[in-house]
């Protein structure tokens, strides 16, 4: 239990600092383990604990959730943070929404959309016959939710102002690029909807 | 006009006594809504209304005072499409008909946006200058 976990974490602490993930599999390897899942968890937990505690390498992806009934002794290369299940359980949603962010972003380049670019964007609409748009116009607003992340658009189109939202990481966006950044000072700047000039410097 | 919190200004449905403006050459400016014909709050983009004329050019085809259907086009309540967007307009506008949804004018100003397909108002979309 958490009686023998400082121990073990003080043995791991010397071969430990500034070393691979492989390491302290190799130094854990010989506390004692019981095959029993209970106590296969502690032992990932306690080289997770290690890991957390001195490693100065860069974290490594989230690991998926079938791998907490494999065997302990198995290489897994990048692993990470496996807590106890039922405390993966409560940050499941994040680390779904990590993949996902992660998986996207991967196929495609998205630019970092801050409020006050000027974008210029290809969309392919299906309910338009699936004819690519130029929309372009500045991000007045941007919201953060993982795969959900959503900015909002606004530009004159024919004389009259229209606003849309869409979201960041959607296939029917082909392209993004940015073609001006204006300095502003807040993130949301609803106050252009009323002052068109107000950003030419 | 709602306010959620002090950034958000939500924009709601076009109902009874709401003042929209006519973007096309029928001759009228400005009408007032009397009936939603769709939806219990209101209309949205895209939805038929019944107006009352209250500004109208000398010489057109609709005088003060009539009563017309209006389909909405541009809408300031945002409007979700499928795939996740969302687009809202600046100002509430419509454009006259007849009561089988044919056009009164003959021609439209300004940006449409193209959920006007699926509720089958074709000829505003033909004769529209730009599709959002």
């Amino acid at each position: 239990g958490t009686r023998g976990n400082p121990l073990k974490l003080m043995d791991c602490a010397a071969p430990r600092v500034e070393q691979s993930f492989a390491e302290p599999l190799r130094s854990c390897s010989w506390s004692p383990i019981i095959p029993r899942d209970g106590v296969q968890a502690y032992g990932f937990c306690t080289r997770a604990l290690a890991a957390r505690g001195f490693s100065t390498v860069g974290t490594a992806e989230v690991s998926v959730e079938d791998e907490d009934s494999s065997s302990p002794m198995v290489e897994h290369p990048p692993r990470i943070k496996f807590k106890r299940p039922d405390k993966t359980a409560r940050h499941i949603m994040n680390i779904l929404n990590k993949e996902a962010v992660d998986k996207v972003r991967t196929e495609r380049t998205i630019p970092d959309v801050q409020p006050g670019c000027i974008v210029q964007m290809r969309v392919q609409v299906p309910e338009n016959k699936r004819r690519e748009s130029t929309l372009k116009g500045i991000v007045i607003a941007r919201r953060n939710a993982g795969i959900a992340t959503t900015f909002r658009l606004r530009r004159l189109v024919a004389g009259v102002g229209v606003e849309s939202v869409f979201p960041l990481y959607s296939p029917n966006i082909k392209e993004i690029k940015i073609l001006d950044r204006k300095k502003v000072r807040r993130a949301k700047l609803y106050y252009l909807r009323d002052r068109m000039n107000a950003l030419k410097k | 006009i709602l306010w959620v919190s002090l950034h958000e200004q939500i924009r709601t449905f076009i109902q009874m006594r709401t003042n929209l403006k006519v973007v096309d050459n029928s001759g009228a400016k400005r009408v007032m809504c009397i009936q939603s014909l769709r939806g219990k709050k209101g209309a949205r983009l895209g939805d038929m209304i019944i107006g009352s004329v209250k500004e109208a050019q000398p010489r057109g085809k609709v005088k003060k005072g009539d009563v017309v259907y209006g389909v909405v086009v541009r809408a300031a309540m945002k409007k979700g499409r499928s795939d996740g967007s969302e687009v809202q307009f600046d100002d509430n506008a419509i454009v006259i008909v007849n009561n089988k949804g044919e056009l009164i004018g003959t021609r439209v100003f300004g940006p449409v946006p193209h959920e006007l397909r699926k509720k089958k108002h074709l000829k505003i979309l033909a004769l529209a200058e730009h599709i959002v």
